[in-house]
């Protein structure tokens, strides 16, 4: 009895962060780990999310229930929001009449997905949320950092998704935001930042052994590859500074997957509960040997 | 954890038994700060016996790593199993540490650069 009194106490003392990187469709495998601290009773002090975490760590922020997100997981991703290509970016690009393009445009038009963002989050805002939520974005046009810590959180979220030049900017508070993959993919640094003692990140890679002649696919890899080298670099750093543990979920995809994978939810949230089981001792462990 | 020592000529093996977390880091940095105050300034860290090592364990050897810098000495690591390399992987360590799959390789290394 004392023993659960005082592994309670160091729960409560331990502050807890989850970070969740970028990686679009992928970021459904962090469910599990929403599922696996609700189980243990872990309610994270702060989460940080980036991209496809954003989204993540943003409906897990609202709903406080993983149960409802994994139900949410297809309304989340479905092929009819990406559907809707602008063709007078692609007639700007190709240099042909009636071509359009200026910083407020994409090579798809974002009213589905700011529609479907708005029917989930609807006018919630960010400093409302009951567990602290920061988003990462990124400024277009200098390329800084920008993290989203209130207003809208509809917004924000598309914001800090917002995969230029494929989808659209937004402008918020007056400046122009796209994803915050260009500038933090795994925003760690937000989390030593915000002393939290525990923190547990997730990332999401893909290893494809087979070269594809897809331009998105060729692009997204770019990104990809850009995303881990710069992750590396703000991963050594956030060891550096902070003062306890972090742990690290790198969840690993043998194929990319696209914007319109929605096939493949069921297989995602599989692997992510793989990755998930393997650090469950290792989360605990850290948690149970805090000290104040 | 266990730390095993052994004096080669020009450098000293520091062979980790177990794993390297949370409990056993602040052990690890004591021991190895002693050794780099002691003028032990090329070390070989062998991970060949560690199946583990968390964020804390890493910030120890950055601390190692920065000490070395400033009395001009080194560390090569070697032995690392799928589960250690990956960690260094990910977080970007790979390319902060020379590190050899083996213990000869690092011996080599730190041999012929002697």
């Amino acid at each position: 009895m004392e023993d659960e009194i005082q592994h309670n106490d160091q729960k409560r003392q331990c502050k807890i962060g989850v970070v969740l990187g970028s990686g679009g469709i992928k970021a459904l495998s962090s469910i599990p780990l929403f599922e696996f601290l609700e189980q243990e009773g872990i309610k994270p002090d702060l989460l940080v999310g980036c991209s496809g975490g954003g989204v993540l760590s943003s409906a897990w922020a609202m709903l406080q229930d993983a149960s409802r997100v994994r139900k949410l997981a297809g309304e989340l991703w479905r092929r009819d929001i990406f559907q809707k290509v602008d063709y007078r970016t692609l007639l700007a690009i190709a240099g042909l009449p009636c071509g359009r393009f200026d910083k407020s445009h994409g090579l798809v038009k974002a009213e589905n997905l700011h529609l479907t963002l708005i029917k989930l989050f609807g006018d919630q805002q960010i400093q409302d949320l009951s567990t602290r939520l920061i988003l990462q974005s990124t400024d277009l046009l200098t390329g800084a950092p920008v993290l989203l810590t209130s207003g809208t959180l509809w917004d924000a979220v598309y914001a800090s998704s917002a995969m230029f030049p494929i989808l659209p900017p937004i402008c918020r508070e007056g400046r122009w935001l796209i994803d915050g993959v260009y500038s933090s993919p795994v925003p760690i640094l937000e989390a030593v930042h915000n002393d939290m003692d525990v923190i547990i990140a997730m990332s999401y890679e893909v290893r494809e052994a087979e070269e594809t002649n897809n331009f998105i696919a060729h692009f997204m890899h770019c990104i990809a590859y850009q995303s881990t080298w710069l992750t590396r670099s703000q991963l050594a750093l956030s060891v550096d500074l902070h003062h306890h543990e972090i742990i690290f979920i790198n969840v690993v995809f043998d194929k990319h997957l696209g914007f319109k994978s929605v096939e493949n939810i069921p297989a995602i949230i599989e692997i992510g509960q793989q990755a998930v089981d393997a650090k469950k001792e290792e989360i605990l462990a850290a948690i149970n040997n805090y000290k104040a | 954890m266990d730390i095993i020592l052994q004096k080669m000529e020009e450098f000293l093996i520091v062979e980790l038994k177990g794993k390297v977390n949370t409990l056993t880091s602040p052990i690890l940095e004591k021991r190895l700060l002693e050794l780099i105050t002691d003028h032990q300034h090329n070390l070989l860290i062998d991970f060949s016996q560690s199946d583990y090592i968390s964020s804390a364990g890493l910030r120890v050897l950055l601390i190692a790593l920065k000490q070395l810098k400033t009395v001009h000495g080194r560390v090569v690591l070697c032995g690392q199993n799928k589960c250690v390399k990956e960690v260094f992987d990910i977080t970007g360590f790979s390319q902060l540490f020379k590190i050899f799959p083996t213990r000869a390789e690092a011996v080599k290394e730190l041999t012929q650069v002697s």
